[in-house]
């Protein structure tokens, strides 16, 4: 039976505000009282602007329960981002999903959590942070380790104080401009050089999201530090057009980043060639 | 009955049916939408173009906008035959509706097609029988035609155009009909061990990127989807276009990153779709044996040499250790 793959629900822009210079925190109503958009930590949607295309954004607000309005923190980088950064509030757009798997929520529960990002990366566990804020004893001890250019760049920078009490974080930047507010240390340096401190617990599940070479420098480390492999889980940026599995661009090896991803487990990802190599 | 007889026999079929079909144009054997039948050549020959384009067009209109208001789009609004598809296209067109199954133009567009095979006998009934098409022209040893039915559709179709059928063709119940062969099998696992590195290697110096492989491919499907600005600023449609993986954009993503980043890496991409992701996940070989890629390459890469070379790639690998 043929589904409508494509159907875009309209949603109207309901709130922007400023994350840095070059990003924003949307919030987004779906035009339909009714329409709610239920998902999970790490799953994305197809944001759709019409005469400027679609484009894979992770959703940042709150899975813990269905809801007619969501957040999307979008970072300005080309065409779509910048169409979006000058829509008015009130301004009809599109969206379609959710897609693929996120983060293994499950198998964090009752276990410690190191989250490793890096700048916008920390876009696709906003949802996951929430979630473990709101459900408090979720997990054991939960690490936010996060490494920007500058103060300037941090995503989110309000509520690390609201996350401090169930995320303890620690924050590594290229130039320590200014003091963060919500941390436990904050350092000058790479985010992978955190890693080795004796603070970070070393029986725990690791979550990363990054650029790719970073990805690779903290997977190198972990695995390093003896971190076990079935329990590194990263999330994979590639080039998507339809969201689940037909056209092609994000396909690597037998897997799709779109459906069977974005989030994959590093042992799943480690035996195709090309994708993370460690060691290389 | 003789070829004449039967193109008079279809030469009605447009007044109901939008036609797609075989034309020869200065020599060349090409396939497309015609309004009369008096071009259409019945004939076994591979044409240079596969039928893809009937099922799953070039460029799909998604749906208008204009301001705030959406319009649905891409019904056809006539039924169609599609006619003279061969044994390989056939093929073709049952990896297609597996991989469309769930797709809405797609499955439009079979829905209210006809389609018409075209074969040399002597034909296996059993080959037949797992081929997606709902009447079957076979072409005689002595030049004369006969008509074989696999569905309803092809038997309303005969009815109407007065055609006797000679013999109906059960669809098969075999639950994996297209088996891959161990040399495909082969193939598959040294894709998948990345054992033909070399192979790519050569392969990534002579290919010019040009795509007209994936373009003639009756098996690639890769697409895009595409935005354009009607004359007003608040207009414009969404398309489905075809893409390309040999194309460098293809995997580039926001600030110019580019995932498949060589010529190498990209044509072994495509080899890695036909002969190990779509076995895995469509229990059918990507490559139905059309020879149209050999045959259009302006590089002269040749599929059937590749394949070879891929295949002895693990025998090289394993005189070294
Ligand atoms: C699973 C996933 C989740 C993401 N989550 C977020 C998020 O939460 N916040 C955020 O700011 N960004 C996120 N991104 C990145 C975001 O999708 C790109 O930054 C965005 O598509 C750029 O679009 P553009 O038109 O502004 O860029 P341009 O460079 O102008 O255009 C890029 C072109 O590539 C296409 N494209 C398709 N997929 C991608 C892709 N993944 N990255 C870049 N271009 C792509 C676009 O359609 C467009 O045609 C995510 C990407 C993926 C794959
Ligand atoms: S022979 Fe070439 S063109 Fe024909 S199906 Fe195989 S890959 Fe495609
Ligand atoms: S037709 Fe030949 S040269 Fe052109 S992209 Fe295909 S393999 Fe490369």
């Amino acid at each position: 039976m043929p589904k409508k793959q494509y159907k875009t629900e309209e949603i109207v822009l309901s709130k922007k505000s400023k994350l840095t210079e070059q990003a924003y925190l949307y919030t987004f109503k779906f035009k339909d009282p009714k329409k709610k958009l239920k998902f999970t930590p790490g799953q994305f949607v197809m944001l759709s602007f019409a005469g400027v295309g679609e484009a894979p954004i992770s959703v940042a607000s709150s899975s813990r329960e269905a809801s007619n309005t969501f957040e999307l923190a979008v970072q300005n980088v080309g065409v779509l981002t910048e169409y979006l950064k000058n829509c008015p509030v009130g301004k009809v757009l599109g969206i379609r999903g959710p897609y693929g798997h996120g983060w293994p929520v499950d198998k964090i529960k009752g276990e410690n959590l190191i989250v490793i990002a890096g700048g916008c990366g920390l876009a696709p566990f906003r949802a996951l942070i929430k979630y473990l804020v709101e459900e408090k004893d979720y997990a054991k001890k939960i690490q936010l380790l996060y490494g920007a250019k500058d103060s300037q760049n941090m995503f989110f920078k309000k509520e690390y104080q609201d996350w401090a009490e169930v995320v303890e974080t620690h924050f590594a930047l290229d130039t320590k401009d200014q003091e963060v507010k919500g941390c436990v240390s904050l350092d000058e340096g790479l985010v992978t050089n955190l890693l080795e401190k004796d603070y970070v617990e070393r029986d725990a599940y690791a979550h990363v999201c990054g650029p790719p070479i970073m990805a690779k420098f903290v997977i190198e480390k972990l695995l390093e530090l003896g971190y076990d492999e079935e329990k590194i889980f990263v999330t994979l940026e590639r080039r998507m057009e339809c969201g689940f599995g037909v056209c092609q661009h994000c396909a690597i090896g037998p897997y799709y980043v779109c459906k069977d991803g974005p989030v994959f487990c590093y042992k799943k990802l480690k035996s195709i060639p090309g994708i993370i190599e460690v060691g290389t | 009955m003789k070829t004449k007889e039967l193109k008079e026999k279809f030469s009605t079929l447009h007044k109901k049916y939008e036609i797609f079909a075989p034309v020869r144009r200065e020599k060349r054997l090409k396939t497309g939408y015609i309004n009369t039948m008096s071009c259409v050549e019945f004939t076994a020959e591979i044409p240079e173009y596969s039928y893809k384009e009937a099922f799953f067009p070039s460029r799909q209109t998604m749906f208008k906008y204009k301001g705030e208001k959406f319009t649905k789009e891409g019904s056809l609004k006539r039924e169609q035959v599609v006619l003279g598809m061969g044994l390989a296209d056939l093929r073709a067109l049952e990896l297609y509706k597996r991989v469309f199954a769930e797709d809405e133009y797609f499955q439009n567009r079979i829905e209210k097609s006809v389609v018409v095979g075209f074969g040399k006998s002597p034909l296996s009934r059993e080959a037949l029988a797992v081929l997606p098409f709902d009447l079957f022209i076979t072409q005689e040893e002595d030049e004369s035609y006969k008509f074989l039915s696999r569905t309803d559709r092809g038997s309303k179709l005969a009815q109407e155009l007065a055609l006797e059928i000679s013999e109906d063709i059960e669809e098969s119940k075999k639950d994996e009909p297209f088996p891959v062969s161990d040399f495909y099998q082969q193939i598959k696992s040294n894709m998948e061990g990345d054992k033909a590195a070399k192979v790519f290697e050569d392969l990534g110096q002579k290919c010019i990127e040009c795509g007209k492989c994936t373009m003639v491919c009756p098996t690639c499907f890769c697409f895009r989807i595409d935005d354009e600005q009607g004359f007003e600023e608040d207009e414009g449609t969404r398309k489905r276009v075809w893409d390309s993986c040999y194309y460098h954009e293809f995997s580039e993503v926001a600030g110019g990153h580019r995932f498949l980043d060589t010529t190498k890496d990209r044509i072994k991409f495509w080899y890695y779709h036909k002969f190990a992701r779509i076995p895995n996940e469509y229990k059918m070989l990507g490559c139905v044996s059309c020879g149209r890629c050999t045959k259009t390459c302006p590089a002269g890469i040749n599929l059937e040499e590749n394949l070879k070379n891929i295949f002895d790639s693990s025998k090289e690998e394993g005189n070294k250790k």
